[in-house]
């Protein structure tokens, strides 16, 4: 799977290929917009993150020629400035999802995941880990071939550490990716806490082991499979 | 913007005008018919008193020439003896036979010599009375007050209009004032005053036209510098927290944790206030009729775990309500306050909503509360139970844009109430 970043402040560039390399994600990136449209020109990806703000042009305009030179690819926005409108903008323009700076690691490989998935590229909609498959088309999960009835939230949060599962999913991190911005992290804290333990009972009654793994004060990581 | 008028609504300056004129011309007119009424009475006396004496001086005239009196209907009577050195006037009351009243006469009394006799003669002439004079006295007032009235009512107030015209003008430009549209021009008028002022107001809203775009700017860039920065902070601790265990002392764990939470607060208090700035400025603007009940119902259902979890019934009462608003802020306005009631409810309680076409009305219990919940609809009050400010104050301000009442009471110690009135 082929990334290609487009992000012109470098530090952030290289925290943000960190986490995708250690997601195992293949990455490329440009710091300027005409070393992205070269870059477009001449190789091909799977997923394109592109930065609005760009010193020599607009991450919009890259949108456009990506779209014209690879539209099988999926395209992810990432900006600072202005969510609402260039939301707007960049998803008209063909973009496949955004993502609103500063956002956590976490999420943006689960949004990466979640475009392959929609995109096909990967040919496969199931995810396996240990005894536990998710089937994302029907948003079901199976736990050794037996159905999990699973809340909304408790599968949402499962499909999050599946998708990371090398990564320490902060609290902050797991309140954002189930209400966005319409919760303030420090009162979802306690709704984290009780969803996460309903998860843990429900598949251990199914017969799975502890899927996850608390790191005190900070979050939880998912467990290896067993 | 939503200003608080103080108890009793201000007075329209004309009006005001007219009314203190006439308050103040009320004692003048008392005053005039006092001076007036004097005035008569005296004019009346010393004009008798100039035509008895022009009577005495006649008789006299005649008497020395003639030695005798002359045949005269204006001598009242002949008193024998001198009664007096010289001449004198008096007042008296002489029984009218006519209509039985007493009626006020002037006399005038001097020593007259003929026949080497000695006589007072007594002449008199009738005063106006009282009530004459009162009345006369009367029409004029009544005169002199109906033309200054009409004067006040009328004519004051068109030629006031007048001379204030541009002042009326300057003041509806600058009611239509806003920052992001083009300057209005204020007239050119021929009263010094206004022009000066309109000058004032010129430099001031260039200024004010001016600062806000520096601030819009600033919050621009700060807002972009700053995320990317926070977004910074946070990949490079997250990316340090997913080190493989044991690498980092659990010390330095805690550390970034503490790094990383507040990085991610801070965006989250920024982005709050971003929204915030962005409404008061009328960013959202794409207007519609908008449904709040399917709003109100898709918040709920997205509040719909929580609602359970913390075991709170719901009870709803929801009827149809179209209101014209930016369909975003509608999706702002109602998570905002379900999250609200839902946030500060107690285990086990309940959120009780009514929706009707007029109104919102939103009951939850929550804790005990000393605080003036008005207070609480401002930024960054702290309730008991955190910081309530900045949801409440998103409320406010969509209300306040469209024009909606917004009230917020506490009831029975522990009842929170929400009321919204759509206009």
């Amino acid at each position: 799977m082929k990334i290609h970043i487009t992000e012109d402040n470098s530090n952030l560039l290289s925290e943000i290929r960190k986490a995708l390399l250690s997601a195992d994600f293949f990455c490329d990136a440009s710091t300027c917009f005409e070393h992205a449209v070269e870059k477009i020109m001449l190789y091909s990806y799977d997923v394109f993150l592109v930065d609005i703000n760009l010193p020599d042009g607009s991450g919009l305009d890259l949108v456009e020629r990506i779209k014209e030179n690879h539209p099988q690819s999926g395209i992810i926005i990432i900006s600072a400035r202005d969510a609402i409108h260039q939301k707007i903008e960049g998803l008209d323009m063909g973009a496949d999802d955004y993502i609103a700076k500063p956002f956590d690691m976490g999420e943006l490989i689960a949004r990466v995941h979640a475009l392959f998935r929609r995109k096909k590229l990967d040919g496969s909609s199931s995810i396996k880990h240990g005894f536990i498959e998710v089937e994302t088309r029907k948003r079901e999960v199976m736990i050794k071939n037996r159905p999990v009835d699973l809340t909304r939230s408790e599968y949402d949060i499962l499909l999050f550490f599946l998708a990371n599962p090398t990564r320490v999913l902060t609290r902050e991190a797991i309140a954002e990716h189930i209400w966005g911005d319409n919760m303030d992290m420090a009162d979802s804290f306690d709704f984290i806490y009780s969803h996460i333990k309903n998860l843990r009972k429900k598949m251990i009654g199914s017969g799975a082991a502890d899927p996850l793994k608390s790191v005190y004060g900070v979050g939880y990581k998912l467990n290896p499979p067993d | 913007m939503a200003s608080k008028q103080k108890k009793g609504n201000p007075q329209n300056l004309l009006s005001m005008f007219s009314r203190s004129m006439i308050i103040y011309l009320l004692p003048v007119i008392i005053l005039s018919s006092v001076f007036g009424y004097f005035m008569i009475k005296y004019i009346s006396s010393s004009e008798v008193n100039e035509f008895l004496t022009y009577e005495m001086e006649r008789i006299v005239d005649y008497s020395n020439v003639y030695n005798d009196l002359p045949q005269y209907q204006m001598v009242a009577a002949i008193l024998d003896g001198k009664h007096a050195e010289h001449p004198f006037f008096r007042d008296t009351l002489i029984l009218e036979t006519g209509d039985m009243e007493m009626a006020p006469y002037r006399e005038l009394l001097f020593p007259i010599e003929f026949d080497d006799n000695e006589y007072t003669i007594v002449l008199r002439h009738l005063l106006l009375d009282r009530e004459s004079v009162i009345k006369a006295t009367l029409v004029v007032t009544t005169g002199l007050s109906l033309l200054v009235f009409i004067v006040v009512l009328v004519i004051f107030p068109l030629v006031a209009r007048r001379v204030w015209s541009p002042f009326y003008t300057s003041l509806n430009l600058l009611k239509s004032f806003h920052p992001e549209k083009p300057l209005p021009v204020l007239p050119k008028t021929k009263i010094a005053e206004f022009t000066e002022m309109n000058e004032s107001f010129d430099k001031l809203l260039n200024r004010i036209q001016f600062d806000y775009q520096k601030v819009q700017e600033f919050n621009d860039n700060t807002s972009h510098e700053m995320q990317t920065q926070l977004a910074i902070i946070k990949a490079t601790t997250e990316n340090m927290l997913s080190i493989d265990e044991g690498k980092i002392p659990l010390e330095s764990i805690e550390q970034i944790n503490r790094i990383h939470h507040s990085a991610s607060r801070l965006s989250q208090i920024q982005k709050s206030l971003l929204l915030l700035s962005r409404i008061g400025n009328h960013e959202f603007d794409n207007n519609q009729s908008v449904d709040l009940k399917i709003h109100m119902e898709s918040s709920l259902q997205f509040f719909d775990e929580m609602i359970q979890m913390r075991r709170i019934s719901l009870q709803t009462q929801l009827k149809e309500c179209k209101v014209m608003m930016d369909p975003g802020l509608a999706n702002v306005l109602m998570n905002n306050l379900v999250k609200n009631a839902v946030k500060h409810n107690l285990d086990n309680g309940f959120i009780s909503i009514t929706l009707h076409p007029q109104f919102l009305k939103i009951v939850n219990p929550g804790l005990k509360t000393n605080q003036d919940p008005e207070s609480l609809k401002h930024r960054f009050a702290k309730g008991n139970t955190g910081n309530r400010g900045i949801g409440l104050s998103i409320v406010d301000q969509i209300c306040s844009i469209y024009r909606f009442t917004f009230h917020y009471k506490v009831e029975k110690e522990n009842l929170h109430v929400f009321e919204i009135f759509f206009k």
